[in-house]
């Protein structure tokens, strides 16, 4: 029994080693007041790379607003067109459900590179000039699908005769729509956005197919790459690590909050 | 004018016809039950009057007025569900008062109907409660104070208590009658269970494979059963299968296994037909094979158990069937399983049914 125990506590050990090792050195150099590219020796603490980065000396704070815009107008419109979409096939009695399920899920599956060049071509055959509006089309393409699951989810632990019964007292499709299913699926759609939001926050290689000059967060770094990494990213990623932190720590002390009254339907 | 009116329901799910010609009344402040098993087409039925499923043909009338082409929200009645359907994200008071801001009360009215309600089941200071903090039986009440609540005439209940346990399901009953009785206005009730049907109703419409069996009052249901469906479904029984001999004004005379047997006059059959006496397992009484009965077989007591109140014989009879007697329990020695028995009844208390 002992020995078992102590190996899976060594096995934990590693996994959140491996898995937080890289992180707590990007923390932890983000502080460093060494600036040489070519040795990684930490000569003592400095706040010169956050300083840098409030004054974006190297163009790293814009690129992230860039990223920034980019996601939430993609979000926005995958949230619209996911959850209707969801909504739809759920309470769809067709011939070839399965089939359009299937294809609309297609896009998460397909690798980035060829979806990519696929936009791209689409693009420049379509005569698409607009980055932003080339941009936000490619990420709405596989943002889409991450809502529709999560909120279809959802749906299907859904009794659908909580919508029915708001209709028998009175209210209309829209009503009832708004004061009962909205407030029942939030969760999903909530958490299939911010699922969409970190996967278009991240995407580099979509992008850099279909992007002309419009730089995102990732391809601002990997061009940064070439010409050396400015050790700014390391200040930029943990203030994004400490962002993202707090929301995920948030949004766990508001689902805890919540839980007793969504459990039930949950199962 | 009767309240509700079903005219010839029609309803097919793909290939299989789930309604078959439905009619059915419901007049003001009846309580009426549509029984059957599963698969009746009982559901099918609420769920057109409610407006959530169209039917393929045949109309519904709410005081004289079509509704087939209104949909759920403007037609004036509203649903208790199987499974309650309480809003989860809502306490007590916003689910009972969902319809009353619907209606456009104010928060003053819809605070005192909602108080009113509660009252009515017996839920006083639930308020604040959400369903999931609540017990089978009280969702149940709340979702009877959330239909009641806008004050129409008409209530459908879609199997309430079906999911109640069974000391519940009987106090439930008493409740829902009482509730009936006390608003005054209209039930439509959907159940399989027979008991809560005789119970609870002013009348029972058995449903069988889309069709209405028969339609009257539980003592009609019970006393007067009209189909071997009917008469099989309700109560338990056994049915002997006769021949008509005879039809004369007082009764008629069957025949079962080359012995004469009196039955009582029904409608619709003739010398030649065939027929079958519909056995009622506590109208039986197990004789003595000497004893004198207006209507009696001869045959062989097979097994006898003692159940405290009642005591079940099962009489084989001379001519091969089983008969089952539930007879009241009683301090002297009974008969033995092997001994020769007679199986009698009364014939003016045995419905004869095709």
């Amino acid at each position: 029994m002992r020995r078992k125990r102590v190996g899976s506590a060594l096995f934990l050990a590693v996994m959140l080693v491996m898995l937080y090792l890289p992180v707590a050195v990007v923390v932890l150099y983000s502080f460093n007041a060494n600036t040489s590219r070519f040795t990684f020796a930490f000569t003592g603490f400095s706040t010169q790379y956050y300083q840098g980065l409030l004054h974006d000396t190297k163009g790293l704070v814009s690129a992230l607003m860039t990223s920034l815009e980019l996601a939430a107008y993609s979000c926005g419109l995958s949230l619209v067109i996911g959850t209707l979409g969801a909504l739809g096939l759920a309470g769809a009695q067709m011939r070839g459900k399965g089939a359009v399920e299937t294809l609309s899920l297609l896009p998460v599956m397909i690798p980035e590179i060829i979806l990519g060049f696929a936009l791209m071509a689409v693009f420049t055959f379509a005569g698409v000039k607009n980055d932003m509006v080339k941009l936000v089309i490619a990420h709405v393409t596989f943002c889409v699908p991450y809502i529709y699951l999560v909120v279809k989810a959802r749906l299907t632990g859904m009794d659908p005769s909580l919508n029915e019964a708001a209709r028998d007292l009175g209210a209309g499709p829209v009503r009832a729509f708004f004061s009962v299913t909205l407030p029942l699926i939030l969760p999903g759609v909530l958490s299939g956005t911010l699922l969409a939001f970190a996967m278009s926050l991240d995407d580099f290689v979509i992008s850099f197919f279909v992007s002309d000059t419009t730089v995102t967060l990732p391809l601002k770094i990997y061009s940064s790459v070439k010409t050396g990494v400015s050790l700014q990213v390391n200040a930029l990623c943990s203030v994004m690590l400490a962002t993202v932190a707090i929301a995920v720590a948030l949004s766990k002390l508001l689902s805890r909050k919540k839980e007793p009254g969504e459990m039930k339907n949950e199962e | 004018m009767a309240l509700l009116e079903l005219q010839n329901l029609q309803k097919h799910f793909g290939k299989t016809q789930v309604l078959r010609d439905l009619s059915l009344q419901v007049e003001e402040g009846q309580f009426v039950t549509l029984l059957g098993p599963s698969g009746c087409g009982k559901t099918t039925t609420l769920r057109i009057v409610a407006g959530l499923t169209d039917p393929d043909g045949g109309d519904v009338l709410l005081e004289g007025r079509s509704m087939l082409r209104l949909p759920p929200e403007k037609r004036e009645l509203n649903t208790v569900f199987q499974n309650y359907a309480l809003f989860p994200h809502m306490n007590v008071e916003k689910n009972v008062a969902y319809a009353l801001r619907l209606m456009g009360m104010s928060a003053r009215q819809r605070a005192a109907r909602v108080a009113e309600m509660l009252k009515l089941v017996q839920m006083e200071g639930y308020e604040k409660r959400m369903p999931d903090k609540l017990s089978g039986g009280q969702r149940q009440r709340i979702a009877i104070a959330r239909a009641v609540a806008p004050g129409r005439k008409l209530l459908l209940l879609d199997e309430p208590l079906g999911a109640l346990d069974l000391k519940l399901r009987r106090q439930m009953q008493e409740e829902i009658k009482g509730l009936q009785k006390e608003l005054g206005i209209a039930f439509l009730y959907i159940t399989h269970d027979q008991e809560e049907a005789l119970n609870m109703s002013d009348r029972i419409g058995i449903l069988h494979e889309g069709r209405l069996e028969q339609l009257g009052t539980p003592e009609e249901i019970y006393e007067r059963p009209t189909s071997r469906f009917a008469a099989e479904f309700i109560g338990q029984s056994t049915l002997l299968p006769c021949r008509v001999l005879a039809v004369g004004t007082e009764g008629m005379t069957l025949e079962f296994a080359g012995q004469k047997l009196p039955a009582r006059a029904t409608a619709g059959f003739r010398a030649g037909d065939e027929a079958l006496v519909c056995l009622r397992n506590e109208r039986v009484a197990c004789l003595s094979p000497e004893a004198a009965a207006e209507a009696s077989l001869p045959g062989t007591l097979v097994s006898r158990h003692y159940a405290g109140g009642s005591v079940r014989y099962v009489i084989e009879l001379d001519a091969g069937p089983r008969v089952v007697c539930v007879a009241p329990s009683a301090g002297d020695a009974a008969f033995r399983p092997g001994q020769r028995v007679r199986a009698g009844w009364n014939p003016r208390e045995t419905a004869v049914v095709r």
